[in-house]
């Protein structure tokens, strides 16, 4: 039977094989490779270590879905399983359709994280799930929130670089960063859209938190914008990806420290 | 100025004199200053830069009535119009000769935006919102607007049973209430409203516990808004406009 007491054996090999990969990916790439059939080896090594901590992930979920004769979607560790199992399948995806060789060291960190908690603190299994985020609208929402979030936040750390040194492709890979952060915003924005229709009765509502939502996507538009127009020098364009990803922090975290949190309805996850 | 006062038919004429007016322009007076301006850079940069600047206001006083002032009006208006223009402009690539191919993401995420804004923009003098508390066995059909006065329903809502499940520390689980709405019993639950008419759902919202006797009232909350299907029509657009930008990332812009 899967139960919980079995998971440390699939956490830590799920992510010692996902580290595995990431080292694997680590390889100096095109023309500054030594010996391109090493090369080659080591980023198949890669996609193959890789896929294998996610089956190690998708057979501990399976299981425990079976056992427990219900998806494994209510309490907040479970939720985290599923975290840290996007979190593994987008670096894999993101590393085979771009080749981006740091992607799989992101996404193992933020996978462990997730899944350390869930070894570290079996006592949160079973925290309650109030009313309201007892839907099939909340695995979705806060996947893609978190998913995007680590996207736009290398964006942060790129912008910071590119603020004192100027480097041809600083703005090119920020901009790879930013466009598929702010696809998963979007859907994240949007599908709290739709769930808070079907919760609240209305799409929008002005609360605190989704305002900053807006403000930080309204803020990475501009980015794109700007650079779609050819506008703004590269520190500029770097300010603004410091001042979107600041309004993130506010929409994430920073919104339950002002005034107006009373009266926000997302205030459960404080 | 109250906003009921541009109510369906006034809001849909306007919207459709709005757009009317938008596609006209682009037709026939391409040159003029007001097109070239709607489509310069400065345009496309202010508008979104106003936008920030009203939700930033909102966001950093909490103030939500500022979205619902005279000059967000009038900025939302200058942002539609903005984006209406470069929608016209932009569907389709120009090549030097012959017919440009059709730029699929650009079209879904700009007119889905366009679509979903325009309905909450247009909309909004549609929706309403009431509430009202439901004791077990007793019909109603009084509700009660946001600004505290009554109205009186179309149809009559009765509470027949409501359980509440409990987590062990206290915390309710789930609840849910069995309704009459007209006599047709109806099981409403967080999460899943009941569609009573075309654009007009209610919703569970709460309920008390009466402690004299341990019974319980449900508060329902009844949002009219027959602007939403458009609304949902902009926002799956904007998401697959999204999956295509992942999937395309910066290489697939086009200047």
């Amino acid at each position: 039977m899967f139960t919980w007491d079995i998971f440390i054996w699939f956490g830590a090999a799920s992510v010692l094989t996902s580290a595995a990969a990431a080292v694997m990916a680590m390889t100096p790439d095109g023309r500054r490779c030594p010996s391109p059939a090493r090369c080659r080896f080591r980023h198949n090594s890669a996609i193959t270590l890789s896929f294998l901590s996610l089956i190690i992930m998708a057979v501990f979920i399976a299981g425990l879905w079976l056992s427990l004769e219900r998806p494994p979607l209510k309490t907040m560790g479970e939720t985290r399983l599923w975290y840290s199992f996007f979190a593994l399948a987008a670096g894999l995806f993101t590393y085979v359709r771009w080749k981006f060789k740091w992607i799989l060291s992101f996404s193992t960190v933020l996978a462990t994280v997730f899944i350390l908690i869930n070894i570290l603190r079996p006592e949160i299994h079973d925290q309650t799930l109030m009313p309201a985020l007892q839907s099939p609208w909340f695995i979705p929402h806060v996947t893609v929130y978190m998913f995007s979030y680590s996207f736009l936040g290398c964006a942060f750390l790129l912008a910071l670089v590119g603020l004192f040194k100027h480097k041809a492709d600083v703005m090119p890979a920020a901009d790879t960063l930013i466009y598929i952060g702010m696809a998963f915003l979007t859907v994240g924005m949007l599908s709290g859209a739709l769930w808070a229709k079907e919760a609240w009765g209305h799409y929008w509502n002005w609360d605190p938190k989704e305002t900053w939502a807006l403000v930080t996507w309204l803020s990475y538009m501009m980015y794109i914008h700007l650079r779609l127009l050819g506008k703004g020098s590269q520190r500029a364009l770097c300010l603004v990806i410091i001042f979107s990803f600041l309004c993130l922090q506010m929409c994430w975290w920073g919104v339950n420290y002002l005034p107006t949190a009373q009266d926000s309805i997302h205030v459960y996850n404080r | 100025m109250s906003v009921t006062f541009f109510a369906y038919p006034l809001n849909l004429i306007l919207a459709l004199l709005w757009a009317a007016g938008v596609v006209s322009m682009w037709r026939n007076c391409r040159r003029s200053r007001f097109v070239s301006f709607m489509l310069s850079k400065s345009a496309t940069v202010s508008s979104i830069a106003l936008f920030i600047a009203f939700s930033l206001a909102t966001g950093i006083t909490g103030r939500r009535e500022i979205m619902s002032s005279w000059p967000a009006v009038a900025m939302m208006l200058y942002f539609l119009t903005v984006l209406f223009f470069v929608l016209l402009r932009g569907w389709r690539t120009r090549p030097s000769s012959g017919r440009g191919k059709i730029r699929w993401r650009f079209i879904l995420n700009h007119a889905g935006l366009l679509i979903a804004l325009s309905s909450a923009f247009w909309g909004a003098p549609d929706s309403s919102e009431y509430r009202m508390q439901l004791n077990a066995d007793v019909p109603a059909r009084e509700a009660f607007r946001m600004d505290g006065s009554q109205t009186c329903l179309s149809y009559e809502l009765e509470l027949k049973e409501f359980t509440v499940d409990t987590y062990e520390n206290g915390m309710p689980s789930m609840y849910e209430a069995d309704v009459l709405i007209d006599g047709k019993p109806v099981n409403l639950r967080v999460n899943q409203p009941y569609a009573v008419s075309f654009g007009e759902d209610i919703y569970l919202s709460g309920y008390h516990m009466k402690e004299d006797d341990g019974t319980f009232s449900c508060v329902l909350q009844i949002v009219r808004e027959p602007w939403k299907y458009i609304a949902l029509a902009g926002i799956l657009l904007m998401i697959a406009g999204a999956l295509l930008l992942f999937i395309q990332g910066p290489a697939g812009k086009r200047e």
